[in-house]
């Protein structure tokens, strides 16, 4: 629709605008119009012209109904199984100091121990034993698969289950779509996924002095716009540098804190997969 | 080309749409991967939620520790800590697993969660875990076994460990602060040493106030600190020991010596020296206490600062006509001036980090605390009043204590001589509460 408006409009500027344009004033307002214009066929560049109807609802970042009710469904699952680290036999050598001595990492185990309370089984040595039962069901995330992740042994094929759940409904008919419209995003679209993610981003405190520092990270989306499985940290070697890692989580937590995404209803395949690179140095005046 | 490549994404897409209506399970072949830059983000404080530790020792220090940390991390500037009454899940609870998404409903992104215990010999064990409230992973955790009455230094110690954690730099709560305490009039004020936590806890003189003390400086090695006073009417630097509480003068020069600082490995201490109203900078190894004059100049020459390399000197003259910046080498070569804008530079201290050196500026009747690199680019002025001086780096290079005095009036009011801290951004400008007025801090390095 805005896009044809720009269309009618410029026509209707150039109709009704050129002879104006001996005159000075309205010379001004044309290069409004233009800019306008101009996004306007970024957007629709690859496509036919014909059919501009189908991009206006992707300008707006809301479209969809679905998503935006489910967030908090949509956290809840992930807690499956959580415990991280739990299993391992902690580590911590005796203490003993005089006035205090930290002690490497308490592991997490330890507390479970003490109080079982909630889920008896969850006690076992087994690393992940807990799995609470409803979680599971939803998107089908693997916290297990966050550690690993985190770990950075991931590279699992984790598409399996949460496409065949994430899919049931609501995909069918875009991907049917799809096929028709330009397979490329427009800015606007851009714009929105962007704008949603620096939203939730919260640049650490160490970048902010200064540390130039740039992490990538690849996400992969269902069509609601969640996850499908954690995301992956392009260069996960460098995690042992504390900036590094530090940064990194931060941009996982941004997407995280973010999900699910407001995405287009259609062009599925272009934003099922995503690779986003944090860049704080500009917002920090270089 | 344009077409053939059209007809292969449609086949593509066809493919892919088949491929989807009867097996839901295959994955579409994926085109080119979109990705977006994320340039912007929210440099507000990291929201956290800080519980008070469950106590179970009978001692009552949970509430109290949780306090000191979440004082610790917001005065950072870095951490906004959530109002723990709107916390829904209980302390208590959280001792087997934290409920994630419970401190997701109100915004935190870090949860520490933490306990105090009585172990069998009596002693404290108060441990802490930090928790990744969106990824659902321990971040860090620690044990502490200690005294009751050391809490409060545990509490600092959990501070670090948490800002380190979280942002990527070490910490520095676990510190101390030696400054002189200013008292009495101002026709005849008594100075005396005095040190504190960092957060201006547990503050204690270290001298008496019979004689007049200023500049003192830590020892990054050592309990000791090295300072001027005026013994006899004659300025001298001394050199005081925290663990003994002796003091002894350093050398026995024929002139008056002072701004005197140590050197990054401990073991020498640089300092002016001036004879017949020329003072040029020397320096003493601590050990041979052999002296070793570094400058050689009419002007005045005072205020070195090493590099935390122990290569380079940087400290200020006059000798280009006003006080400005120089860097020299650590044996004295080749002095070059860093600092060209207008105004004039006094203190210049290195950054532990090495990046930045801090100093403090006069223009205009003003002053500032100000950075700049070693090479003289980037000044950047973070703080400004009517008397801004004496910067002090905490250890890890990304906030400065100084002290700032307020004009005094006709009637005898005002002149408060107060400490500050400003962050490396110039934002988070917080003063640190002392008993008595106070001036001339110095950080101490991280605790061992």
């Amino acid at each position: 629709m805005i896009s044809a408006a720009g269309h009618g409009a410029l026509i209707t500027l150039a109709y009704a605008g050129l002879p104006l344009l001996f005159e000075p004033a309205p010379v001004a307002n044309i290069p409004i119009t233009v800019e306008i214009v101009t996004i306007a066929e970024e957007t629709a560049a690859p496509r036919p012209e014909p059919k501009p109807e189908p991009e206006t609802p992707k300008m707006e970042p809301e479209p969809e109904p679905e998503p935006e009710p489910e967030p908090v469904v949509a956290e809840a699952p992930p807690e499956p199984e959580p415990p991280p680290p739990p299993p391992e036999q902690r580590p911590k050598p005796p203490v003993a100091l005089a006035a205090l001595d930290p002690e490497p990492e308490p592991d997490p185990a330890p507390p479970p121990e003490r109080k079982p309370a909630p889920e008896p089984a969850a006690h076992k040595a087994p690393p992940k034993p807990r799995i609470k039962p409803k979680k599971k069901p939803r998107l089908a995330f693997d916290a297990d698969r966050i550690a690993a992740l985190l770990d950075k042994e991931e590279e699992e094929p984790p598409p399996p289950k949460p496409l065949a759940e994430a899919e049931p409904p609501p995909d069918e008919r875009p991907t049917a779509r799809i096929s028709n419209i330009s397979d490329r995003l427009t800015l606007s679209e851009l714009d929105a996924i962007r704008a949603q993610i620096q939203r939730c981003w919260s640049v650490p405190g160490g970048a902010r002095d200064g540390h130039e520092l740039i992490v990538t990270i690849r996400i992969y989306l269902s069509p609601d716009g969640s996850l499908i499985r954690p995301p992956e940290i392009a260069d996960a070697s460098e995690m042992a540098d504390p900036y590094y890692r530090t940064m990194a989580e931060s941009a996982v937590r941004a997407v995280r804190k973010c999900e699910p995404l407001r995405v287009p209803s259609t062009k599925y395949e272009d934003w099922r997969e995503i690779e986003l690179t944090f860049n704080p140095r500009e917002m920090l005046g270089g | 080309m344009k077409d053939v490549r059209e007809n292969y994404v449609r086949g593509a897409r066809l493919l892919a749409a088949l491929a989807l209506a009867c097996v839901a399970f295959l994955p579409v072949p994926a085109l080119a991967v979109l990705r977006i830059d994320i340039t912007q983000g929210n440099v507000d404080p990291l929201p956290i939620a800080i519980p008070a530790f469950v106590d179970t020792s009978g001692e009552g220090i949970g509430g109290a520790i949780g306090g000191v940390i979440t004082s610790n991390l917001e005065r950072s500037g870095l951490f906004a800590a959530i109002d723990p009454a709107s916390f829904i899940q209980k302390p208590e609870d959280m001792r087997v697993q934290p409920r994630f998404a419970d401190w997701r409903l109100i915004d935190a992104q870090a949860l520490i969660s933490g306990s105090v215990e009585r172990r069998d010999d009596g002693r404290l064990k108060i441990e802490f875990r930090l928790w990744d409230v969106f990824s659902e992973q321990q971040m860090t955790g620690l044990v502490y076994s200690t005294t009751t009455d050391n809490w409060r230094r545990v509490a600092h110690l959990i501070s670090d460990a948490v800002y380190a954690r979280l942002t990527g730099e070490s910490g520095y709560f676990d510190t101390r602060v030696v400054y002189v305490a200013e008292s009495g009039p101002a026709q005849n004020r008594v100075k005396r040493l005095a040190i504190m936590d960092q957060d201006g806890e547990n503050s204690i003189f270290l001298t008496d106030g019979s004689h007049l003390v200023l500049t003192p400086r830590f020892s990054p090695t050592a309990q000791e600190i090295t300072y001027l006073s005026y013994f006899l009417g004659r300025p001298r630097v001394y050199i005081y020991n925290i663990d003994t509480g002796q003091q002894e003068v350093l050398g026995d020069f024929p002139g008056m010596t002072f701004a005197p600082r140590f050197s990054p490995d401990g073991n020498r201490v640089i300092m002016s020296l001036a004879i017949d109203g020329n003072s040029d900078v020397y320096v003493m190894d601590l050990r041979t206490r052999l002296t070793e004059r570094l400058t050689r100049h009419p002007a005045i020459d005072t205020s070195a600062s090493y590099s935390p390399d122990g290569e380079s000197v940087v400290f200020n003259s006059d000798r280009g006509g006003t006080q400005q910046l120089y860097v020299m080498a650590a044996d004295g070569g080749r002095p070059k001036r860093i600092s060209f804008s207008k105004g004039r530079y006094a203190t210049p201290v290195w950054s532990p980090r090495g990046d930045l050196v801090a100093f403090t500026k006069l223009l205009r009747g003003r002053f500032f605390i100000g950075v700049m690199r070693p090479d003289g680019t980037g000044e950047r002025l973070l703080t400004e009043s009517y008397l801004d001086e004496g910067p002090t780096w905490a250890p890890n290079g990304r906030v400065i204590m100084f002290f700032r005095q307020r004009p005094r009036n006709a009637d005898g009011s005002g002149g408060e001589t107060r400490l500050w801290s400003i962050d490396l951004t110039g934002y988070n400008e917080r003063r640190i509460v002392t008993p008595m007025d106070a001036s001339d801090p110095a950080w101490s390095p991280l605790l061992q």
